[in-house]
């Protein structure tokens, strides 16, 4: 019996992993002060969610695949699973949303002059403390004047 | 308990706080194209992948407590199950990204 036949399934995530980091590791380098808090706190989450879900037997897992590690009920294989699947699903995220400038070329013609209007004046004002992900499509950032007023 | 009491309980549940939280901000076609996008490589991945850890004997289901709905071996509350992580994830990276570009004290408030 393979031991590691879990952990050797878990290789296909990290290659995806490893494939949107050669694609975008940029911008995934940039945003790292966001992404991976939301990848710990919900991995953390759901390997205590798993842990009921294994105590009531809802799913199950044959010893003879795991190495046999595991924290409480959890075998580290599934702790890893979270973790690779949450990075997985947040990075892709993180890779495919818009950026400001984007979503500002997608705005309907007449739209468009207002929008680099404001576009400006957000990077005179206030767009320096925006960070990585500082730089929002205009639609849903707040307008410069109401930043102003505050 | 059952596949889908847990999936109320720890997905369903969670999902419809955070919606609470962001309300009308969930209005918002680009949040749900880049979703929808997302959810398109992870359902099919993830009935790959999991239909090839059935097969191999890794995990299975105590029949009593599914619905015993398959598509391939995996029963349909797995695919739930990834659907509603997928929105769960990507519903809190928008809600962070509003969150720091309304700034922390604007985020409860209801925007005028």
């Amino acid at each position: 019996m393979n031991h590691y036949l879990y952990l050797e399934l878990l290789l296909v995530w990290v290659l995806v992993l490893a494939l949107q980091w050669l694609i975008g590791w940029k911008k995934l380098w940039q945003q790292r002060q966001r992404w991976p808090w939301v990848v710990l706190g919900v991995s953390i989450y759901f390997s205590l969610a798993d842990a009921l879900a294994l105590g009531q037997h809802i799913w199950f897992f044959h010893p003879a695949f795991l190495i046999g590690w595991s924290v409480g009920n959890v075998p580290v294989e599934e702790l890893l699973f979270f973790v690779l699947t949450t990075a997985m699903v947040v990075q892709g995220f993180v890779l495919i949303f818009p950026s400001e400038r984007e979503a500002r070329d997608w705005q309907p013609v007449q739209d468009k002059e207002k929008a680099d209007k404001d576009h400006v004046q957000e990077r005179q004002g206030a767009s320096s403390r925006g960070g990585p992900f500082g730089r929002v499509p205009i639609s849903w950032a707040k307008s410069a004047e109401e930043r102003r007023a505050r | 308990m059952t596949y889908a009491c847990f999936l109320v309980l720890f997905l369903l549940l969670p999902l419809a706080l955070v919606s609470l939280l962001l309300r009308r901000r969930l209005l918002n076609w680009r949040y749900w194209l880049t979703t929808a996008q997302l959810l398109l490589v992870v359902l099919p991945a993830m009935a790959l992948w999991d239909h090839a850890a059935v097969v191999m004997g890794v995990w299975g289901w105590t029949p009593r407590q599914i619905w015993g709905l398959r598509l391939w071996l995996i029963p349909l509350e797995e695919y739930l199950f990834a659907l509603l992580e997928t929105v769960i994830l990507t519903m809190l990276m928008y809600a962070i990204l509003l969150w720091k570009s309304e700034g922390a004290g604007a985020f409860g408030r209801k925007r005028t």
